[in-house]
């Protein structure tokens, strides 16, 4: 009798420790969508955008870059939004992800993602950011190391104030666009 | 009365003129999806790659090609599940579509001739893989096509022996190459964080 009540506890206490440990890992990893610019987007604002559909790639300086849209976003670029001369209308919503480049390992002629360096965001709300054009902007860096995201500010690359302004200056070189650097690719 | 009818019929033939003219223009816009490679894979087996999701970027320099990597939902939901890397093989019914473009260099401001961005300029061919490993049982699986497009033309062709990979009568092109990928399942795309 002693015995069984022993391996009881024995399997009790396996039990605790398997579900402790799972209790331990799930809190690792981060919540990134809690994250918010100070005075600025909430990542939140784009929760999902990992599923988002392609709107096109770039080798963005030292970096490697997919840039995806929300449906709303998608369906005007199909649409012909900006070369048709209408702006992208308000819940249009991109991001762009960049990476750091590495070299395929089993065929290093090809140049692909290494690890996230960070994801840039924007989304046009006329009436909330009716100084920049309608499109309020963010960024979240990425830390590889420890899998987490952290707002961005200003040390990085752009810098990153607490405002939504962040992209506003130098996407102005496309206002013709709507201020919208990537084209949609043809597929 | 007759200048009523001479009016009527003015009408009549302006209309069929613009319904014509739109018919014509439908015409000239290709069915992809009716192509083919003899012997071979559908393009049709990939309808609506499209609105896929994206696996990853790729780019190649001394090839001059800068490419995207799509993926189908099943095959997007087996890479979020740890895909090849957690030793399991891709489900029947995965595809995998890369599409290929010539980079194009941007260089007007905020870019320059010195820091430029590269992006997809001209598109010049589709190759995509299915998983099906009853159908496909000698190259593991997975059946492969490639679809050259013709930019100016705005066309696509099943690719030949003469495009570059050789792409023959069966599903086989890619088979070859894919081997270095074996212990990823032939699969040379990962799926990164984002």
């Amino acid at each position: 009798m002693k015995r069984v009540l022993l391996c009881a506890m024995v399997i009790v206490a396996l039990a605790f420790a398997v579900l402790g440990g799972r209790t331990i890992s799930a809190q690792d990893k981060q919540d990134k969508y809690s994250l918010k610019i100070p005075g600025g987007l909430a990542f939140s604002e784009f929760r999902g955008y990992e599923s988002w559909q392609i709107v096109s790639i770039s080798q963005d300086g030292p970096l490697m870059a997919a840039i995806v849209a929300n449906p709303v976003m998608i369906k005007a670029y199909q649409d012909g939004a900006p070369g048709n001369g209408k702006p992208f209308p308000d819940g249009a919503k991109m991001a762009k992800v960049h990476w750091i480049p590495t070299k395929l390992q089993t065929f290093p002629a090809a140049t692909v993602p290494g690890v996230q360096h960070d994801v840039d965001l924007m989304e046009k709300d006329s009436k909330r950011f009716p100084d920049s054009g309608g499109w309020g902007y963010a960024v979240f860096e990425y830390d590889a190391a420890s899998g987490s995201f952290r707002p961005g500010n200003t040390t990085d690359t752009p810098p990153q104030a607490n405002d939504a302004k962040c992209g506003a200056a130098c996407h102005t070189i496309v206002k013709k666009d709507d201020y919208v650097f990537t084209q949609y690719a043809a597929r | 009365m007759k200048r009523l009818l001479l009016g009527l019929m003015l009408i009549a033939a302006l209309v069929l003129a613009v319904l014509g003219g739109r018919t014509i223009s439908a015409q000239d816009k290709q069915d992809k999806y009716a192509l083919k490679i003899p012997g071979g894979l559908a393009f049709s087996e990939i309808r609506g790659y499209e609105d896929w999701q994206v696996v990853a970027p790729s780019l190649t320099d001394a090839q001059n090609v800068i490419r995207v990597i799509l993926a189908n939902p099943v095959m997007i939901k087996a890479y979020r599940e740890g895909v090849p890397g957690n030793g399991k093989p891709f489900p029947d019914g995965s595809k995998i579509a890369k599409l290929e473009w010539r980079p194009k260099k941007l260089t007007d401001p905020p870019f320059s001739a010195s820091t430029p961005d590269t992006v997809p300029g001209d598109m010049t061919v589709v190759e995509f893989i299915v998983k099906d490993s009853k159908r496909f049982p000698d190259t593991h699986g997975w059946g492969y096509a490639m679809f050259d497009y013709n930019a100016a033309a705005g066309t696509f062709a099943p690719a030949t022996s003469a495009s570059k990979p050789p792409v023959n009568n069966d599903a086989k092109c890619g088979a070859a190459c894919h081997t270095l990928a074996a212990s990823k399942d032939y699969i040379f795309t990962a799926y990164p964080t984002r």
